[in-house]
């Protein structure tokens, strides 16, 4: 349709070698640009649900706080020998005769955590054969009990030429030992954080016999670096963490007025995902309002008092992590008031006592992958509520030279019923970078509550229409100022308390009258 | 091969200037070798005015009391021939044919038609707002453009310069749109958009690194010329110029995009019931709503052919006045058949002045005015306009014409 009109200009376009400023013209379209029906479960459709009573709620569930213990946890790096031992003080070796060390239990000194078992997440093993001895050599070393994920016990074998005491002959070796599983038991088993090794040294030379002493020691250095657990189990030790941090939600800035609440149901959930043995507590919770000024503690049972705080159950696949709930609502807590001060810093305190009587479990603690401590929060907000000036403010940064271009004057009409019983007023502000106010764009009216029936709890629909203007010196405004603050205040009818219902809704139609700017 | 000659020569015998309507005949000017250089360049419409034509031109503001001064006809029509040419003209081709010349040209051509209903045009420039709750009638706009060059060759007759050329066509450009029964409609509170649309066409333009030349098809068309030499009983000769040109398509390439829309679509604003949504509307979406069939495939355009039979005004000192008639058609809808008449006035022998009335083609009533100069037998130059009004102002009349011609013997 639109190409025979492209076309007229296409051909005027031919003659336009001398052309010296763009053909414009100004035609007037008005057009719809959206519409819908937009009921709760629409603008928050993982966040409101139809609670009990029949009305809305505002429903939360989901972390808010985290924390892992994996860095208790410490593998340092730490250098490991073994040495072969001749009974003898002098032997000669001929070709295929051997000298073996089996079941040297080596110490990995952890302090005073004892590891029977790791499965390493990351880590590497840098390992150093010198050999003295005058004649070829085969070298075979074997970790018993340190196998990777396919069930393999960790093995090397190094084939040495001559060397003596002075002059010893050296290889090196390095092992990406991520996913090993180490038993750190000891040959017996019944040992803690001892590594199991077997050593043969074997001679390689063909024909010829060479002698060894007692004094020609062949050494295997074993050294592990930056060792990360995956899983663990043994005792980790004992320890009393604690700490204070604030958690910023800055969208709750954005927030004010008057929001006032009839009741809200809160579960805080303490998690552990580790098989140990712990205590902890909250020591406070205070929400603060940074554009009042205003802090209010939440106050709750247990507050400030130590919970003891259940193992995790299963094993290293299966394990699931224990659940403390603490349970709050308008009567046993101050969850009210902390809400409706609109807190947009809340300060946490909080204590946990890992392992507190000690060993008490005979080194039974388990670390599980990606087990963590979680503070989880599980909330339903009635929506009975009442507002009074309750108002949303933001500030949006705009390119505006597309509007600039194209559009002269204009205005946008929003036709609505609206059965929500709040009432809407927002004025837009064309504002500079500097937050200067340089213009405001008010609405013709405000948008109307639905008429709200106290004694059926439920509100009818009200059917209104509110316009928007936006002159050629606003466009420009909105040019030069590059930004929009909108101040979108609600009230609810008659300032009264008010039940807001799954199927209340704003149907609406935006329509656009605008001046364009046509231009080629 | 004589038999062969002389069919050609007397079907299809013309003056080598016949495709312009308003230079003149002269015998004997191409005995030896000839140069020619030429440039038509008319725009005709019933519809835009010099002062709305003017500020496509030259840039400005369009405001309300022009477009609402610029009237509008029931079926508005615009039109646009612009070639450039050069031809050469060797007239000892075949020695055993003396008659007989070899004409090679080659030509840049652009050709534009657009044919609209006035509620195209106020949809255009006064948008749908001053039409809410009306029912704005689309039905049967066309509009087309197309740009070619023609490389042609052909063989012309002496005695009464006509010819006969065979082009090789390089296609550049095209774009051809046409509506059926189309309609748009915005409702009283301007809610909902209502388009029934019935359009087909191509286009070819589907590279932007497309560069002013670049070939994107081929064809051939074929103009014959014919001069009728008529002497009267009183010695005065006269010349009836039968021209047909055009005959010939282009055969464009395999990634022309072909379109074919056949709708009847409400639009009434983007569902928003879900916010989600919002980011889901695109141009594919938009085009299934329209019921949009696109596709890219080769195909062929006929070349709109062009019949003028005229009254050549001839070179002759023994008639200084001479009438001049003729008429010319385009074969496509967007053209109606044009006439011209008028006086021709020769006072001497390097000097010639025509002017004439025309009316029809894409353009109503107007006037063309000719000079032409001859300096002794070697130079000739012809400068016209078919539109005396719309060349000599920018804002009174509607189209324009500038045509001129030069031509060197040697």
């Amino acid at each position: 349709m639109i190409k025979p009109i492209l076309l007229v200009f296409t051909i005027a376009l031919l003659l336009t070698g001398c052309k010296k400023e763009p053909t414009t013209w100004q035609p007037n379209w008005t057009a719809p640009l959206a519409k819908g029906k937009l009921s709760l479960s629409d603008m928050l459709p993982d966040y409101s649900a139809e609670n009990t009573d029949g009305f809305a709620s505002l429903i939360f569930n989901d972390t808010v706080y985290s924390f892992s213990i994996d860095t208790l946890i410490k593998l340092p790096d730490t250098a490991l020998v073994q040495k072969t031992a001749v009974a003898f003080s002098s032997v000669s070796l001929g070709p295929g005769s051997f000298i073996e060390n089996n079941d040297i239990d080596q110490l990995y000194d952890l302090g005073d955590i004892s590891l029977k078992r790791v499965i390493v997440k990351k880590g590497m093993a840098f390992i150093t054969v010198s050999s003295p001895w005058a004649g070829k050599t085969k070298a075979i070393f074997e970790f018993p009990k340190v196998k990777d994920n396919a069930g393999n016990i960790l093995s090397r074998t190094y084939f040495l030429e001559p060397g003596t005491n002075a002059n010893p002959f050296v290889v090196y070796d390095t092992i990406d030992i991520a996913n090993y599983d180490f038993d750190l038991t000891g040959a017996s088993g019944g040992l803690a954080n001892y590594l199991t090794a077997n050593m043969s040294i074997y001679s390689n030379e063909e024909t010829a016999s060479f002698t060894v002493t007692n004094l020609d020691t062949v050494l295997l250095s074993l050294t592990f670096s930056g060792l990360e657990p995956k899983y663990a189990r043994g005792y980790f030790g004992q320890y009393d963490l604690s700490d204070t941090t604030a958690l910023k939600f800055p969208e709750i800035r954005k927030l004010s007025g008057l929001l006032a609440l009839d009741s809200l149901r809160m579960t805080l959930n303490i998690q552990n995902g580790f098989d140990l043995i712990a205590q902890a507590k909250i020591s406070e919770l205070y929400g603060r309002n940074t554009a009042t000024n205003q802090s209010i503690l939440l106050n709750f049972p247990f507050l400030n008092q130590f919970l003891n705080i259940n193992p995790a159950t299963g094993g290293l696949y299966d394990s699931e992590p224990s659940n403390y709930y603490l349970s709050m609502n308008s009567d046993n807590s101050t969850i009210i008031p902390f809400i409706e001060n609109l807190p947009d810093s809340i300060v946490f305190g909080y204590q946990i006592k890992i392992n507190p009587d000690g060993n008490t479990g005979a080194g039974t603690d388990q670390f599980f992958p990606n087990s963590s401590f979680n503070l989880l929060a599980d909330a339903e907000l009635p929506l009975h509520i009442k507002l009074d000036q309750f108002t949303i403010t933001d500030t949006f940064k705009i390119d505006a030279s597309a509007i600039e271009e194209n559009i002269q004057s204009g205005s946008i009409t929003l036709s609505y019923t609206n059965s929500f019983p709040l009432s809407a007023n927002v004025p837009l502000k064309i504002m500079n970078a500097a937050g200067t106010v340089l213009d405001s764009i008010i609405p013709s009216e405000i948008l109307k509550a639905g008429n709200y029936q106290t004694a059926s709890e439920s509100t009818l629909p009200v059917v209104g229409q509110c316009k928007y203007s936006l002159s050629q010196s606003q466009i420009e405004n909105l040019v030069n100022g590059g930004y929009i603050s909108v101040a979108a205040t609600f009230n609810t009818s008659n300032i009264a308390f008010v039940k807001i219902n799954m199927t209340d809704a704003i149907d609406f139609t935006l329509t656009t009258d605008l001046n364009l700017k046509i231009s080629i | 091969m004589k038999i062969v000659y002389t069919v050609i020569i007397i079907l299809f015998a013309s003056t080598l200037s016949a495709q312009s309507i308003d230079f003149a005949y002269r015998d004997s000017i191409l005995n030896k070798r000839s140069i020619q250089v030429s440039a038509i360049n008319t725009f005709t419409t019933n519809s835009i005015n010099n002062e709305l034509l003017g500020k496509f031109i030259y840039g400005g503001q369009i405001g309300t009391e022009l477009i609402t001064n610029n009237g509008q006809k029931k079926f508005n029509v615009l039109g646009g021939e612009f070639e450039q040419s050069i031809s050469y003209f060797e007239g000892s081709f075949l020695p055993s044919k003396p008659a007989v010349g070899l004409v090679v040209s080659v030509s840049d051509q652009h050709f534009a038609s657009a044919s609209f209903k006035p509620d195209i045009y106020n949809l255009a420039f006064r948008g749908n707002t001053p039409y809410l709750d009306d029912t704005l009638d689309f039905s049967y706009a066309h509009g087309q453009y197309l740009h070619y060059q023609n490389y042609s060759v052909g063989v012309y007759d002496k005695r009464t310069q006509s010819y006969v050329k065979l082009g090789f066509l390089v296609g550049n450009e095209s774009i051809n749109y046409r509506l059926g029964n189309s309609i748009f409609h915005t409702s009283s509170d301007g809610n909902d958009l209502f388009l029934q649309a019935d359009m087909s066409g191509f286009n070819t333009k589907n590279d932007s690194s497309d560069s002013y030349f670049t070939a994107k098809g081929y064809g051939f068309a074929l103009e014959i010329n014919h001069n009728f030499i008529i002497n009267s009983k009183s010695g005065k000769q006269h010349i009836v110029n039968f021209n047909l040109s055009n005959l010939g398509s282009i055969f464009w390439g395999n990634s022309t995009q072909n379109r074919q829309i056949d709708t009847t679509y409400l639009y009434n604003g983007f569902n928003y019931s879900n916010i989600n949504n919002i980011g889901e509307l695109n141009t594919a979406i938009l085009a299934d709503s329209l019921n949009i069939n696109t596709y890219t495939s080769a195909r062929r355009e006929a070349l709109p052919i062009q019949i003028i039979i005229n009254k050549t005004p001839v070179y002759s000192l023994t008639q200084k006045w001479q009438s001049l008639f003729g008429f010319k058609a385009l074969l496509i809808p967007d053209y109606r058949p044009m006439v011209f008449g008028g006086v021709y006035f020769q006072p001497n022998d390097f000097f010639s002045v025509s002017t004439r009335a025309i009316i029809g083609g894409y353009g109503g009533l107007r006037f063309g005015l000719n000079a032409n100069l001859w300096l002794k037998e070697n130079f000739f130059i012809g400068l016209s306009t078919l539109n005396v009004i719309g060349v000599s102002s920018n804002t009174i009349g509607k189209g324009t014409s500038a045509n001129i011609s030069l031509q060197y013997n040697f």
